[in-house]
């Protein structure tokens, strides 16, 4: 199960960022889970439901965040915080459609909830779930899902 | 005579990144309005006609699926073209669309190329027309 979701992921962010941002990533790299001052990240967080129960995430720095915007835009710094958000939000959204479009492929019909896009600094938690880093440009994002129950039984 | 354009979804970026493909598609778009879900779309759509419309699924307010079937059932709209834009191709969703009339649909992540390639027999019937 761990490797399908990771597998999902890996493909589906590469995928995006590929077509859409036109950047190439490095896939299952080390993340510095630091956290920071307030508004020094974006999450862009999605609740999962139906065939899978869950929340999936998209943790970039701000500093990366505003480079994707720029390169998705065409344009160069700086750039309005709603801008940045719309655009992280929208990468992030594109990211968790083709994870779920993967995973619905083993489990069946999976809903994704509206998307909820925030400046934040805290530390992600990393005690639960799966997940995988990508270098971007000089910088590191991760990818997560977190599935609310106990997911061992869904593995044929 | 150029081709009027409406590009609908609640993400300024994607809009903005639709609008730069149409302009670079060579497909005579002469103009493109945007609005950020299918409420604001209808109410653009009453001021002034287009000839395509493009439009996000999942959106606040009114969806793409909504804003398909009132088009669909308006006399006056009816006959423009309705293209599909979703993160989910082969779901429920775009089968729903495709079954109430919309012309296609546009996968995300898309390249500029598969933008100009779902628009290009669109537009093209639209200028014989």
């Amino acid at each position: 199960m761990h490797g399908t979701v990771t597998e999902a992921i890996e493909r589906a962010t590469l995928e995006v960022f590929a077509i859409m941002v036109g950047v190439d990533l490095v896939p299952k790299v080390q993340w510095k889970n630091t956290g920071g001052e307030f508004g020094s990240n974006v999450e862009s967080s999605f609740q999962l439901s139906g065939a899978v129960s869950g929340t999936a995430m998209v943790y970039y720095t701000l500093t990366l965040a505003t480079r994707i915007t720029c390169q998705l835009l065409r344009i160069d710094p700086p750039v309005p915080e709603t801008d940045i958000l719309d655009a992280a939000g929208e990468v992030a959204n594109m990211i968790v459609g083709s994870v779920k479009n993967l995973l619905e492929c083993h489990w069946g019909s999976i809903r994704i909830g509206v998307p909820r896009v925030v400046l934040s600094g805290q530390r992600m938690d990393e005690s639960r779930g799966m997940r995988v880093s990508f270098r971007c440009y000089d910088d590191v994002f991760t990818v997560s899902v977190v599935f609310h129950e106990d997911p061992s039984h869904w593995e044929n | 005579m150029g081709v009027r354009v409406l590009i609908v979804d609640d993400s300024s970026t994607i809009r903005k990144i639709i609008s730069r493909c149409l302009q670079q598609s060579e497909l005579g778009i002469s103009e493109m309005c945007e609005a950020g879900n299918g409420q604001e779309a209808l109410e653009l759509l009453a001021k002034r006609p287009v000839d395509v419309v493009l439009t996000d699924i999942n959106m606040p307010t009114m969806d793409g699926i909504q804003l398909l079937s009132v088009i669909k059932q308006n006399e006056a709209w009816k006959s423009i073209p309705v293209l599909m834009i979703t993160t989910e191709a082969g779901a429920d969703s775009v089968i729903a669309a495709v079954s109430q009339g919309a012309a296609g649909y546009i996968k995300k992540p898309f390249t500029a190329l598969e933008i100009h390639d779902q628009l290009a027999p669109v537009v093209k019937a639209v200028v014989r027309s």
